[in-house]
């Protein structure tokens, strides 16, 4: 009876410190943001903060130079030129238009321009301002941000079959 | 000493010999008067008399000749000393861009590169003028120094009204002509006269169709404000920069988010010629009421010298 109890009673201590150590690690681990290398606050929802790895990192910081002009509806310099424009461009985080377009697309589009892919040509070609590596992390970063969220394709190597 | 090197058990080191504090003079059981120059004249005609135990031998020195060592003595004060706060002080580097004659007093007066930067260097809130003379024509910029209006329209800073006169306009303007050039642009390849109205006319087609630039550049009332406002454009751009604009802008403007774009030589020609068949006549009134108020400013001060 009596080792009965203390084995009871160790195992609860055990399950005890188990519990909290479990706890404390899980929450280091969880918060997404601690990793981060930037952030970027929901553009329809701002209480909603989205982490951002290195290479989307760097799309944002190239999307605020480059695209946020036309492609957002605000800008650092107050005003977006979005309104100015007919047909007027996608909003950056639209997933609605976005996500149904795969990345070989969006990076042509970006690359060419838009009158390359039969699309308005405001959209100047950016193929030889920006590298495709820069215009690679842009498109990492508008599926980052992308509302609804941006789900990749189910094969990983669809994108290589289409030549 | 200062070209000799130390020598081990030998004197000590005289270069900043002095620059020494009274503190760090040991004047014995002297009875010489507690200061630098008389520490120095016993320390060289008598050294036993200051330090016993020093092994310097006692020369037998002529007035003269002791005056002549005490005083090349004191004018050895060593390097300059450095206090901990002056090792933190970063001197300044000094930019290679050095305005000169009377440009340079009219640069001072308005402290352009507090704003503006020239040859690296300069301040960082507006453009690099340091190849504005081969960007802007003499008369428009002449005319904007006087009364500066804005090109970009989101901007939210100014260039602030100088009331400078016609003189110091046309100093600042001549300068930037002559000195501050780009060597990408040169105005002999480019002929204005070639610039036919068809050329204007295949030119406008390419803006509005082929590239659509107003998407970011406006023109008449329509277009988009993330580029400069091209309604002037004849008046204000030389059509060497223009073409060298359209060729390749972030090699004359590193870092301009003016997208760079595949044009041919022809389609660079046109629509350089098109471009400089926009311009604005007449002064917005705003501007011709300061240049008179600014003239008759003038009239005043030089009737308040007399």
């Amino acid at each position: 009876m009596k080792g009965r109890w203390a084995l009871i009673a160790s195992m609860l201590l055990a399950l005890g410190f188990g519990g909290a150590c479990a706890r404390k690690s899980s929450a280091v681990a969880t918060d997404p943001l601690r990793n981060a290398y930037d952030s970027e606050p929901d553009w329809n929802d701002p209480q909603r903060v989205i982490p951002l790895n290195y290479a989307q990192s760097q799309g944002k910081r190239i999307f605020y130079t480059q695209c946020v002009w036309c492609h957002a509806d605000s800008t650092p310099a107050g005003p977006s030129n979005r309104s100015n424009l007919k047909p007027a461009p996608a909003l950056m985080n639209d997933g609605t238009v976005l996500n149904s377009e795969s990345d070989d697309y969006l990076q042509n589009i970006i690359t060419l321009g838009g009158s390359a892919v039969s699309k308005s040509a405001m959209m100047p070609p950016y193929g030889q301002t920006l590298t495709q590596e820069e215009i690679r992390e842009v498109i990492a970063y508008t599926r980052a941000i992308a509302q609804p969220p941006y789900q990749p394709p189910a094969r990983a190597g669809a994108r290589y079959t289409a030549k | 000493m200062e070209g000799i090197a130390p020598q081990r058990d030998l004197g000590p080191d005289l270069s900043a010999e002095g620059g020494k504090d009274l503190s760090q003079l040991e004047f014995g059981q002297s009875k010489i008067p507690r200061n630098l120059i008389a520490y120095i004249e016993v320390k060289i005609s008598d050294p036993a008399s200051v330090n016993p135990s020093a092994r310097m031998p006692l020369y037998r020195l002529t007035p003269a000749d002791l005056d002549d060592l005490t005083t090349a003595l004191l004018s050895m004060t060593g390097p300059p000393a450095a206090s901990g706060m002056q090792k933190l002080i970063i001197p300044r580097t000094e930019g290679s861009f050095r305005p000169v004659g009377e440009f340079s007093r009219v640069y001072e007066r308005y402290k352009c590169s507090e704003c503006h930067q020239f040859n690296g260097v300069g301040g960082t809130l507006a453009p690099d003028l340091s190849y504005e003379g081969s960007r802007a024509q003499r008369q428009w910029l002449i005319s904007f120094l006087k009364n500066p209006q804005t090109l970009r329209p989101t901007l939210v800073l100014r260039m602030p009204q100088f009331n400078m006169t016609d003189q110091e306009a046309a100093v600042l303007a001549d300068y930037l002509g002559i000195v501050l050039q780009s060597p990408l642009v040169d105005p002999s390849k480019i002929d204005p006269k070639t610039f036919t109205p068809e050329k204007a006319a295949l030119g406008k087609q390419l803006y509005e169709v082929k590239y659509q630039c107003q998407s970011c550049h406006t023109i008449g009332s329509g277009g988009g404000y993330v580029g400069p406002n091209l309604n002037n454009a004849g008046n204000w751009l030389t059509p060497a920069w223009i073409s060298a604009w359209l060729r390749d802008p972030q090699a004359l403007v590193p870092g301009t988010i003016e997208p760079r774009r595949s044009l041919t030589e022809d389609e660079i020609q046109a629509i350089t010629a098109y471009l400089v068949t926009l311009r604005q006549t007449g002064q917005p009134r705003a501007a011709a009421r300061n240049t008179n108020r600014g003239a008759s400013h003038a009239g005043s001060e030089s009737e308040g010298q007399r």
